[in-house]
Protein backbone atom coordinates (compact mmCIF):
# COMPACT_ATOMS: atom_id res chain seq x y z
CA UNK A 1 0.00 0.00 0.00
CA UNK A 2 1.41 3.36 -1.02
CA UNK A 3 0.96 6.37 1.20
CA UNK A 4 -0.18 9.81 0.12
CA UNK A 5 0.05 12.26 2.98
CA UNK A 6 -1.55 15.70 3.10
CA UNK A 7 -0.42 18.18 5.74
CA UNK A 8 -3.10 20.67 6.67
CA UNK A 9 -6.86 20.20 6.38
CA UNK A 10 -7.70 23.77 5.43
CA UNK A 11 -9.09 24.89 2.10
CA UNK A 12 -6.28 23.45 -0.06
CA UNK A 13 -5.74 20.20 1.83
CA UNK A 14 -9.44 19.38 2.10
CA UNK A 15 -9.98 19.95 -1.62
CA UNK A 16 -6.99 17.75 -2.48
CA UNK A 17 -8.33 14.95 -0.29
CA UNK A 18 -11.69 15.15 -2.06
CA UNK A 19 -10.18 15.20 -5.54
CA UNK A 20 -7.68 12.43 -4.92
CA UNK A 21 -10.01 10.01 -3.21
CA UNK A 22 -11.93 9.84 -6.49
CA UNK A 23 -8.90 9.59 -8.74
CA UNK A 24 -6.60 7.20 -6.90
CA UNK A 25 -7.16 3.46 -6.77
CA UNK A 26 -7.96 2.84 -3.12
CA UNK A 27 -6.57 -0.69 -3.27
CA UNK A 28 -3.11 0.76 -3.88
CA UNK A 29 -3.21 4.12 -2.19
CA UNK A 30 -3.93 5.15 1.37
CA UNK A 31 -4.68 8.88 1.70
CA UNK A 32 -4.08 10.48 5.10
CA UNK A 33 -4.53 14.07 6.16
CA UNK A 34 -3.03 15.65 9.28
CA UNK A 35 -4.23 18.78 11.03
CA UNK A 36 -3.87 19.95 14.57
CA UNK A 37 -7.35 21.54 14.76
CA UNK A 38 -10.86 20.15 14.55
CA UNK A 39 -12.65 23.27 13.28
CA UNK A 40 -12.74 24.48 9.71
CA UNK A 41 -13.16 28.25 9.49
CA UNK A 42 -14.66 29.99 6.49
CA UNK A 43 -11.93 32.59 6.44
CA UNK A 44 -13.51 35.04 3.96
CA UNK A 45 -16.25 35.43 6.59
CA UNK A 46 -13.88 36.92 9.17
CA UNK A 47 -14.16 40.24 7.34
CA UNK A 48 -17.88 40.43 8.08
CA UNK A 49 -17.79 39.50 11.76
CA UNK A 50 -16.57 42.88 13.15
CA UNK A 51 -19.53 44.62 11.50
CA UNK A 52 -22.11 42.11 12.69
CA UNK A 53 -22.94 40.96 9.15
CA UNK A 54 -21.96 37.41 10.07
CA UNK A 55 -22.20 35.95 13.55
CA UNK A 56 -19.06 34.15 14.76
CA UNK A 57 -20.72 30.72 14.69
CA UNK A 58 -21.65 31.08 11.01
CA UNK A 59 -18.07 30.63 9.87
CA UNK A 60 -17.25 27.42 11.77
CA UNK A 61 -17.85 23.78 10.87
CA UNK A 62 -16.13 20.57 11.90
CA UNK A 63 -13.32 19.64 9.50
CA UNK A 64 -14.57 16.07 9.35
CA UNK A 65 -17.78 17.25 7.62
CA UNK A 66 -15.75 17.90 4.50
CA UNK A 67 -13.35 14.97 4.51
CA UNK A 68 -14.52 12.10 2.36
CA UNK A 69 -14.80 8.49 3.43
CA UNK A 70 -11.65 6.59 2.71
CA UNK A 71 -9.42 9.41 3.90
CA UNK A 72 -7.69 8.90 7.21
CA UNK A 73 -7.87 12.08 9.34
CA UNK A 74 -5.20 12.40 11.99
CA UNK A 75 -5.76 15.23 14.45
CA UNK A 76 -2.34 15.93 15.81
CA UNK A 77 0.22 18.76 15.62
CA UNK A 78 3.08 18.19 13.18
CA UNK A 79 6.51 18.25 14.75
CA UNK A 80 8.79 17.92 11.74
CA UNK A 81 8.86 17.05 8.06
CA UNK A 82 11.88 14.91 7.23
CA UNK A 83 11.73 15.27 3.48
CA UNK A 84 15.04 13.58 2.78
CA UNK A 85 13.82 10.37 4.43
CA UNK A 86 10.16 10.68 3.30
CA UNK A 87 8.84 10.90 6.85
CA UNK A 88 6.66 13.19 8.93
CA UNK A 89 6.95 13.20 12.70
CA UNK A 90 3.91 14.14 14.76
CA UNK A 91 3.90 15.77 18.21
CA UNK A 92 3.09 12.49 19.97
CA UNK A 93 6.09 10.83 18.33
CA UNK A 94 4.21 8.96 15.63
CA UNK A 95 6.22 8.63 12.44
CA UNK A 96 4.29 8.67 9.18
CA UNK A 97 6.03 7.41 6.04
CA UNK A 98 4.92 8.71 2.68
CA UNK A 99 5.43 8.14 -1.00
CA UNK A 100 3.95 11.49 -1.94
CA UNK A 101 3.61 14.48 0.37
CA UNK A 102 1.31 17.45 -0.17
CA UNK A 103 2.05 20.47 1.97
CA UNK A 104 -0.99 22.67 2.53
CA UNK A 105 -0.12 24.17 5.89
CA UNK A 106 -1.17 27.67 4.86
CA UNK A 107 -0.18 30.96 6.38
CA UNK A 108 -0.87 32.60 9.71
CA UNK A 109 -0.54 36.08 11.10
CA UNK A 110 2.60 36.55 13.14
CA UNK A 111 1.98 39.62 15.34
CA UNK A 112 5.22 38.94 17.21
CA UNK A 113 7.18 39.73 14.04
CA UNK A 114 6.10 43.39 14.20
CA UNK A 115 8.07 45.19 16.93
CA UNK A 116 5.88 46.35 19.81
CA UNK A 117 2.60 45.22 18.28
CA UNK A 118 1.50 42.95 21.09
CA UNK A 119 3.23 44.82 23.93
CA UNK A 120 0.35 46.99 24.96
CA UNK A 121 -3.32 47.16 24.10
CA UNK A 122 -3.53 43.94 22.04
CA UNK A 123 -7.23 43.21 21.59
CA UNK A 124 -7.98 46.40 23.54
CA UNK A 125 -7.05 49.19 21.09
CA UNK A 126 -5.13 47.00 18.67
CA UNK A 127 -6.97 44.27 16.78
CA UNK A 128 -6.47 41.88 13.93
CA UNK A 129 -9.36 40.44 11.96
CA UNK A 130 -7.46 37.59 10.32
CA UNK A 131 -8.29 35.21 13.15
CA UNK A 132 -11.63 34.18 14.56
CA UNK A 133 -10.57 35.48 17.97
CA UNK A 134 -9.46 38.83 16.58
CA UNK A 135 -12.56 39.36 14.46
CA UNK A 136 -14.86 38.45 17.35
CA UNK A 137 -13.05 40.73 19.82
CA UNK A 138 -13.17 43.57 17.30
CA UNK A 139 -16.93 43.11 16.82
CA UNK A 140 -17.40 43.69 20.56
CA UNK A 141 -15.11 46.71 20.51
CA UNK A 142 -16.86 48.36 17.55
CA UNK A 143 -20.27 47.95 19.12
CA UNK A 144 -19.64 50.61 21.72
CA UNK A 145 -16.75 52.53 20.22
CA UNK A 146 -17.38 56.27 20.39
CA UNK A 147 -15.31 57.28 17.38
CA UNK A 148 -11.89 58.81 16.83
CA UNK A 149 -8.96 57.85 14.64
CA UNK A 150 -9.39 54.40 13.12
CA UNK A 151 -6.25 53.24 11.36
CA UNK A 152 -6.29 50.16 9.14
CA UNK A 153 -2.69 49.08 8.97
CA UNK A 154 -0.86 46.67 6.71
CA UNK A 155 2.55 45.76 8.12
CA UNK A 156 4.24 43.93 5.32
CA UNK A 157 3.55 41.93 2.19
CA UNK A 158 2.71 39.35 1.06
CA UNK A 159 -0.49 38.82 3.02
CA UNK A 160 -3.37 36.45 2.74
CA UNK A 161 -6.10 38.07 0.64
CA UNK A 162 -4.39 41.35 -0.32
CA UNK A 163 -7.71 43.16 -0.76
CA UNK A 164 -9.05 42.45 2.73
CA UNK A 165 -7.59 45.61 4.34
CA UNK A 166 -9.32 47.70 1.69
CA UNK A 167 -12.57 45.86 2.13
CA UNK A 168 -12.30 46.44 5.84
CA UNK A 169 -11.88 50.19 5.29
CA UNK A 170 -14.84 50.31 2.88
CA UNK A 171 -17.08 48.34 5.22
CA UNK A 172 -16.02 50.49 8.18
CA UNK A 173 -17.07 53.57 6.22
CA UNK A 174 -20.47 51.98 5.57
CA UNK A 175 -20.82 50.74 9.16
CA UNK A 176 -20.20 54.14 10.74
CA UNK A 177 -22.51 55.80 8.22
CA UNK A 178 -25.21 53.37 9.19
CA UNK A 179 -24.66 54.18 12.84
CA UNK A 180 -24.76 57.91 12.03
CA UNK A 181 -21.31 58.54 13.42
CA UNK A 182 -19.18 58.62 10.28
CA UNK A 183 -18.28 62.28 10.93
CA UNK A 184 -16.79 61.27 14.27
CA UNK A 185 -14.47 58.72 12.70
CA UNK A 186 -11.28 59.56 10.86
CA UNK A 187 -10.49 56.58 8.66
CA UNK A 188 -6.93 56.01 7.45
CA UNK A 189 -5.36 53.16 5.52
CA UNK A 190 -1.62 52.71 6.05
CA UNK A 191 0.18 50.53 3.53
CA UNK A 192 3.74 49.71 2.42
CA UNK A 193 2.50 49.79 -1.18
CA UNK A 194 2.52 52.92 -3.29
CA UNK A 195 -1.23 52.74 -3.78
CA UNK A 196 -4.34 50.85 -2.76
CA UNK A 197 -3.48 47.56 -4.45
CA UNK A 198 -0.69 45.65 -6.11
CA UNK A 199 -1.90 45.93 -9.70
CA UNK A 200 -1.97 49.25 -11.58
CA UNK A 201 -5.43 49.29 -13.12
CA UNK A 202 -7.27 48.17 -10.02
CA UNK A 203 -5.15 50.56 -7.95
CA UNK A 204 -6.35 53.48 -10.06
CA UNK A 205 -9.99 52.45 -9.56
CA UNK A 206 -9.61 51.75 -5.86
CA UNK A 207 -7.60 54.90 -5.08
CA UNK A 208 -10.43 56.88 -6.58
CA UNK A 209 -12.96 55.04 -4.47
CA UNK A 210 -10.97 55.66 -1.29
CA UNK A 211 -10.99 59.39 -2.03
CA UNK A 212 -14.75 59.30 -2.68
CA UNK A 213 -15.36 57.68 0.65
CA UNK A 214 -13.08 60.11 2.46
CA UNK A 215 -10.68 57.39 3.53
CA UNK A 216 -7.16 58.75 3.87
CA UNK A 217 -4.32 56.65 2.58
CA UNK A 218 -0.71 56.72 3.75
CA UNK A 219 1.50 54.92 1.23
CA UNK A 220 5.08 53.62 1.22
CA UNK A 221 4.89 53.09 4.95
CA UNK A 222 7.23 50.28 5.94
CA UNK A 223 6.52 49.71 9.61
CA UNK A 224 9.40 49.81 12.03
CA UNK A 225 7.47 49.53 15.28
CA UNK A 226 4.19 50.08 17.04
CA UNK A 227 3.98 51.93 20.34
CA UNK A 228 0.81 50.82 22.08
CA UNK A 229 1.25 53.27 24.96
CA UNK A 230 1.68 56.38 22.81
CA UNK A 231 -0.79 54.86 20.30
CA UNK A 232 1.42 55.51 17.31
CA UNK A 233 2.99 53.51 14.50
CA UNK A 234 6.39 54.46 13.12
CA UNK A 235 7.98 53.74 9.76
CA UNK A 236 11.65 53.25 8.92
CA UNK A 237 11.59 56.46 6.90
CA UNK A 238 10.57 58.40 10.03
CA UNK A 239 6.84 58.84 9.35
CA UNK A 240 4.45 58.41 12.26
CA UNK A 241 0.70 57.84 12.36
CA UNK A 242 -1.38 58.13 15.53
CA UNK A 243 -4.48 56.04 16.23
CA UNK A 244 -7.28 55.56 18.72
CA UNK A 245 -8.18 52.19 17.30
CA UNK A 246 -5.69 50.19 15.26
CA UNK A 247 -6.88 47.39 13.02
CA UNK A 248 -3.72 45.72 11.85
CA UNK A 249 -2.78 43.02 9.42
CA UNK A 250 0.49 41.84 10.96
CA UNK A 251 3.25 40.14 9.03
CA UNK A 252 1.99 36.87 7.56
CA UNK A 253 4.21 33.82 7.77
CA UNK A 254 4.02 30.17 6.83
CA UNK A 255 3.54 27.53 9.48
CA UNK A 256 6.39 27.21 12.03
CA UNK A 257 6.70 23.51 11.15
CA UNK A 258 8.16 24.58 7.79
CA UNK A 259 10.89 26.48 9.62
CA UNK A 260 11.50 23.61 12.06
CA UNK A 261 11.94 21.29 9.09
CA UNK A 262 14.28 23.67 7.25
CA UNK A 263 12.04 23.72 4.20
CA UNK A 264 11.15 27.39 3.97
CA UNK A 265 12.46 30.81 3.09
CA UNK A 266 12.68 33.79 5.46
CA UNK A 267 8.90 33.82 5.89
CA UNK A 268 8.50 30.03 6.09
CA UNK A 269 7.16 29.73 2.56
CA UNK A 270 8.17 26.61 0.70
CA UNK A 271 10.10 27.20 -2.55
CA UNK A 272 7.79 25.80 -5.22
CA UNK A 273 7.72 25.60 -9.00
CA UNK A 274 5.25 28.27 -10.05
CA UNK A 275 3.73 26.22 -12.89
CA UNK A 276 3.72 22.62 -11.62
CA UNK A 277 3.52 23.17 -7.82
CA UNK A 278 6.28 20.65 -7.26
CA UNK A 279 8.63 21.55 -4.44
CA UNK A 280 11.94 22.85 -5.78
CA UNK A 281 13.97 20.61 -3.50
CA UNK A 282 12.12 17.27 -3.35
CA UNK A 283 10.42 15.73 -6.33
CA UNK A 284 7.80 13.78 -4.38
CA UNK A 285 6.73 16.84 -2.37
CA UNK A 286 4.05 19.15 -3.74
CA UNK A 287 2.83 22.39 -2.24
CA UNK A 288 -0.39 24.29 -2.72
CA UNK A 289 -2.31 27.24 -1.39
CA UNK A 290 -0.81 29.83 0.92
CA UNK A 291 2.15 27.65 1.93
CA UNK A 292 3.99 28.26 -1.36
CA UNK A 293 6.38 31.07 -2.24
CA UNK A 294 4.65 31.63 -5.59
CA UNK A 295 4.16 35.18 -6.80
CA UNK A 296 0.40 34.53 -6.88
CA UNK A 297 -2.19 35.91 -4.47
CA UNK A 298 -2.64 34.08 -1.22
CA UNK A 299 -6.33 33.40 -1.60
CA UNK A 300 -8.82 30.56 -1.48
CA UNK A 301 -9.56 30.90 -5.18
CA UNK A 302 -5.90 30.28 -5.98
CA UNK A 303 -5.88 27.13 -3.83
CA UNK A 304 -9.08 26.05 -5.58
CA UNK A 305 -7.62 26.40 -9.08
CA UNK A 306 -4.34 24.84 -7.96
CA UNK A 307 -6.12 21.83 -6.47
CA UNK A 308 -7.75 20.93 -9.78
CA UNK A 309 -4.52 21.26 -11.73
CA UNK A 310 -2.34 19.62 -9.09
CA UNK A 311 -4.63 16.58 -9.08
CA UNK A 312 -3.95 16.06 -12.79
CA UNK A 313 -0.25 16.60 -12.29
CA UNK A 314 -0.11 14.13 -9.41
CA UNK A 315 -1.63 11.50 -11.65
CA UNK A 316 1.05 12.30 -14.23
CA UNK A 317 3.67 11.94 -11.52
CA UNK A 318 2.29 8.63 -10.28
CA UNK A 319 2.10 7.26 -13.82
CA UNK A 320 5.66 8.31 -14.56
CA UNK A 321 4.65 10.96 -17.09
CA UNK A 322 6.24 14.42 -17.18
CA UNK A 323 4.53 17.16 -15.16
CA UNK A 324 2.54 19.69 -17.13
CA UNK A 325 3.24 23.35 -16.39
CA UNK A 326 -0.45 24.12 -16.10
CA UNK A 327 -0.92 26.58 -13.27
CA UNK A 328 -1.09 30.14 -14.61
CA UNK A 329 -1.41 32.08 -11.36
CA UNK A 330 -5.16 32.42 -11.78
CA UNK A 331 -6.86 34.28 -8.93
CA UNK A 332 -10.33 35.60 -8.60
CA UNK A 333 -11.79 37.66 -5.83
CA UNK A 334 -14.61 39.84 -4.72
CA UNK A 335 -13.81 43.20 -3.18
CA UNK A 336 -16.58 44.27 -0.87
CA UNK A 337 -16.94 48.05 -1.11
CA UNK A 338 -19.74 48.79 1.34
CA UNK A 339 -23.39 49.90 0.91
CA UNK A 340 -24.34 46.54 -0.59
CA UNK A 341 -21.91 46.68 -3.48
CA UNK A 342 -18.74 44.89 -4.48
CA UNK A 343 -16.11 44.58 -7.17
CA UNK A 344 -14.97 41.38 -8.81
CA UNK A 345 -11.46 40.88 -10.17
CA UNK A 346 -9.99 38.01 -12.17
CA UNK A 347 -6.28 37.81 -13.02
CA UNK A 348 -3.20 35.62 -13.34
CA UNK A 349 0.61 35.84 -13.46
CA UNK A 350 0.56 37.76 -16.74
CA UNK A 351 -2.75 39.59 -16.94
CA UNK A 352 -3.67 42.16 -14.31
CA UNK A 353 -7.32 42.68 -13.34
CA UNK A 354 -9.16 44.47 -16.13
CA UNK A 355 -12.74 45.31 -17.06
CA UNK A 356 -14.91 42.69 -18.67
CA UNK A 357 -17.54 40.12 -17.83
CA UNK A 358 -17.44 36.98 -15.70
CA UNK A 359 -17.77 34.02 -15.87
CA UNK A 360 -19.16 34.13 -19.41
CA UNK A 361 -17.62 36.56 -21.89
CA UNK A 362 -19.91 39.49 -22.80
CA UNK A 363 -22.93 37.91 -21.07
CA UNK A 364 -21.52 37.86 -17.58
CA UNK A 365 -23.63 38.23 -15.56
CA UNK A 366 -20.96 39.60 -13.25
CA UNK A 367 -18.99 42.72 -14.19
CA UNK A 368 -15.25 42.75 -13.67
CA UNK A 369 -13.52 45.69 -11.99
CA UNK A 370 -16.86 47.45 -11.58
CA UNK A 371 -18.83 48.15 -8.44
CA UNK A 372 -22.20 46.39 -8.64
CA UNK A 373 -24.88 44.99 -6.35
CA UNK A 374 -24.76 41.63 -8.10
CA UNK A 375 -21.09 41.24 -7.15
CA UNK A 376 -22.05 41.82 -3.52
CA UNK A 377 -24.69 39.11 -3.71
CA UNK A 378 -22.10 36.91 -5.38
CA UNK A 379 -19.78 37.45 -2.44
CA UNK A 380 -22.49 36.50 0.06
CA UNK A 381 -23.57 33.49 -2.02
CA UNK A 382 -19.99 32.33 -2.08
CA UNK A 383 -20.24 31.05 1.50
CA UNK A 384 -22.80 28.50 0.37
CA UNK A 385 -20.66 27.55 -2.62
CA UNK A 386 -17.60 27.21 -0.39
CA UNK A 387 -19.19 24.86 2.10
CA UNK A 388 -21.16 22.80 -0.37
CA UNK A 389 -19.21 22.67 -3.62
CA UNK A 390 -15.71 24.05 -3.36
CA UNK A 391 -14.42 22.18 -0.31
CA UNK A 392 -15.94 18.94 -1.52
CA UNK A 393 -14.12 19.27 -4.82
CA UNK A 394 -17.30 19.59 -6.86
CA UNK A 395 -16.70 21.70 -10.00
CA UNK A 396 -18.34 25.12 -9.95
CA UNK A 397 -20.18 25.61 -13.25
CA UNK A 398 -18.38 27.82 -15.76
CA UNK A 399 -15.43 28.60 -13.48
CA UNK A 400 -12.22 27.35 -15.06
CA UNK A 401 -8.97 26.65 -13.29
CA UNK A 402 -6.97 28.48 -15.94
CA UNK A 403 -7.92 32.07 -16.60
CA UNK A 404 -9.97 32.82 -19.69
CA UNK A 405 -9.01 35.95 -21.61
CA UNK A 406 -12.32 36.04 -23.45
CA UNK A 407 -14.52 38.99 -22.70
CA UNK A 408 -11.74 40.88 -20.97
CA UNK A 409 -10.54 44.29 -22.05
CA UNK A 410 -6.86 43.52 -22.15
CA UNK A 411 -4.67 46.31 -23.49
CA UNK B 1 14.33 52.50 -27.88
CA UNK B 2 15.16 55.59 -25.81
CA UNK B 3 18.65 56.03 -24.51
CA UNK B 4 20.05 57.89 -21.60
CA UNK B 5 23.52 59.12 -20.84
CA UNK B 6 25.04 58.87 -17.40
CA UNK B 7 28.45 60.51 -17.07
CA UNK B 8 29.31 59.85 -20.67
CA UNK B 9 27.95 56.29 -20.72
CA UNK B 10 25.01 55.88 -23.06
CA UNK B 11 22.63 53.03 -22.31
CA UNK B 12 19.32 51.80 -23.63
CA UNK B 13 16.36 52.22 -21.32
CA UNK B 14 12.67 51.46 -21.59
CA UNK B 15 10.04 54.15 -21.28
CA UNK B 16 10.04 53.75 -17.52
CA UNK B 17 13.73 54.48 -17.34
CA UNK B 18 15.00 51.02 -16.56
CA UNK B 19 17.97 49.50 -18.29
CA UNK B 20 16.90 47.01 -20.91
CA UNK B 21 20.21 45.33 -21.56
CA UNK B 22 21.88 43.59 -18.68
CA UNK B 23 25.17 43.54 -20.61
CA UNK B 24 25.35 47.32 -20.53
CA UNK B 25 25.42 47.40 -16.77
CA UNK B 26 28.79 48.18 -15.23
CA UNK B 27 29.99 49.32 -11.83
CA UNK B 28 30.87 52.71 -13.30
CA UNK B 29 27.36 53.05 -14.63
CA UNK B 30 25.92 52.21 -11.24
CA UNK B 31 28.07 54.91 -9.70
CA UNK B 32 26.92 57.40 -12.32
CA UNK B 33 23.25 56.62 -11.70
CA UNK B 34 23.83 56.87 -7.97
CA UNK B 35 25.31 60.32 -8.38
CA UNK B 36 22.23 61.41 -10.28
CA UNK B 37 20.05 60.07 -7.47
CA UNK B 38 21.96 62.07 -4.90
CA UNK B 39 24.34 59.46 -3.53
CA UNK B 40 27.84 60.91 -3.81
CA UNK B 41 29.74 57.68 -3.53
CA UNK B 42 28.80 54.02 -3.43
CA UNK B 43 30.49 52.66 -0.34
CA UNK B 44 31.20 48.96 0.38
CA UNK B 45 27.93 48.94 2.35
CA UNK B 46 26.03 50.05 -0.75
CA UNK B 47 27.78 47.41 -2.81
CA UNK B 48 26.86 44.71 -0.37
CA UNK B 49 23.19 45.53 -0.99
CA UNK B 50 23.58 45.76 -4.75
CA UNK B 51 25.50 42.51 -5.00
CA UNK B 52 22.99 40.67 -2.89
CA UNK B 53 20.17 41.97 -5.09
CA UNK B 54 21.91 40.80 -8.22
CA UNK B 55 22.76 37.42 -6.83
CA UNK B 56 19.30 36.83 -5.38
CA UNK B 57 17.62 37.98 -8.56
CA UNK B 58 19.76 35.63 -10.61
CA UNK B 59 18.90 32.72 -8.33
CA UNK B 60 15.20 33.29 -7.79
CA UNK B 61 14.07 35.44 -10.70
CA UNK B 62 12.57 38.00 -8.35
CA UNK B 63 13.88 40.83 -6.27
CA UNK B 64 14.14 40.16 -2.55
CA UNK B 65 11.92 41.88 -0.02
CA UNK B 66 13.25 44.18 2.67
CA UNK B 67 12.79 41.31 5.11
CA UNK B 68 14.79 38.97 2.91
CA UNK B 69 17.57 41.53 2.56
CA UNK B 70 17.68 41.64 6.31
CA UNK B 71 17.29 37.94 7.09
CA UNK B 72 19.29 36.44 4.23
CA UNK B 73 21.40 39.32 2.95
CA UNK B 74 22.34 40.52 6.43
CA UNK B 75 21.44 44.17 5.83
CA UNK B 76 19.54 45.72 8.76
CA UNK B 77 16.52 47.64 7.52
CA UNK B 78 17.54 50.80 9.33
CA UNK B 79 20.86 50.74 7.48
CA UNK B 80 19.09 50.23 4.20
CA UNK B 81 17.11 53.40 4.74
CA UNK B 82 20.25 55.29 5.66
CA UNK B 83 22.14 54.01 2.65
CA UNK B 84 19.43 54.85 0.17
CA UNK B 85 17.54 57.74 1.73
CA UNK B 86 14.03 58.38 0.53
CA UNK B 87 13.81 55.20 -1.46
CA UNK B 88 14.11 51.78 0.00
CA UNK B 89 13.43 48.67 -1.96
CA UNK B 90 10.07 48.33 -3.47
CA UNK B 91 8.63 45.09 -2.39
CA UNK B 92 8.63 42.87 -5.40
CA UNK B 93 6.82 40.12 -3.62
CA UNK B 94 3.99 42.55 -3.13
CA UNK B 95 3.44 42.47 -6.85
CA UNK B 96 2.05 39.06 -7.58
CA UNK B 97 2.89 39.38 -11.26
CA UNK B 98 6.43 40.00 -10.27
CA UNK B 99 7.94 42.39 -12.75
CA UNK B 100 10.90 41.20 -14.71
CA UNK B 101 12.00 44.76 -14.74
CA UNK B 102 13.93 45.16 -11.57
CA UNK B 103 12.56 48.18 -9.82
CA UNK B 104 15.32 48.71 -7.41
CA UNK B 105 15.16 52.03 -5.75
CA UNK B 106 12.29 54.37 -6.13
CA UNK B 107 12.12 57.81 -4.58
CA UNK B 108 9.25 57.79 -2.18
CA UNK B 109 7.59 61.05 -3.06
CA UNK B 110 6.94 60.16 -6.66
CA UNK B 111 6.55 56.44 -6.36
CA UNK B 112 3.41 55.39 -8.11
CA UNK B 113 2.08 52.42 -9.93
CA UNK B 114 1.45 52.26 -13.57
CA UNK B 115 3.16 53.11 -16.77
CA UNK B 116 0.59 55.75 -17.54
CA UNK B 117 1.28 57.84 -14.48
CA UNK B 118 4.98 57.61 -15.04
CA UNK B 119 4.69 58.55 -18.68
CA UNK B 120 2.69 61.60 -17.77
CA UNK B 121 5.41 62.93 -15.55
CA UNK B 122 7.65 64.84 -17.85
CA UNK B 123 11.32 65.20 -17.28
CA UNK B 124 13.71 62.76 -15.80
CA UNK B 125 12.16 59.92 -14.06
CA UNK B 126 15.02 57.53 -13.98
CA UNK B 127 15.07 55.40 -10.96
CA UNK B 128 17.94 53.30 -9.91
CA UNK B 129 18.18 50.38 -12.22
CA UNK B 130 21.27 48.49 -11.38
CA UNK B 131 20.70 45.69 -13.76
CA UNK B 132 18.19 44.96 -16.45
Amino acid sequence: MKQLLILGAGTGGTMMANHLVRKLDQRNWQISIVDEFATHYYQPGFLFIPFGIYQPDQVMRPKTDFLPKGVNFIQQPIEEIKASSNQVVLRDGTILNYDILIIATGVKIAPEMVAGLTDSGWHEQVFDFYTWEGATALAKKLQDWQGGKLVVHLAELPIKCPVAPLEFAFLADWYFHKRRMRDQVELTLVTPLSGAFTKPRSTAVLNHLLADKNIHIVTDFYTERVDGTARKIYSYAGQEVGYDLLVTIPTNAGDPVIARSGLGDELNYVPTDKYTLQSKNFENVFVLGDATDLPASKAGSVAHFQAELLTENLLNFINGKPLEPTFDGHANCFIESGFGKAFLIDFNYEVEPVEGRFPLPIIGPMALLKETRLNHWGKLAFKFIYWNLLLRGIPIPMITARMSKLGKKIK
Amino acid sequence: MPTKTFAGLTVEVNDEGYLTDRAQWTKELAQAIALEEGIAELTPAHWKVIEFLQQDYAERGALPSIRRLNAVGGVPTKDLYNLFPGGPLKKPRALPACPNRPVVFEPQEEASYGRKQRKNQKGFNYRFAWFA
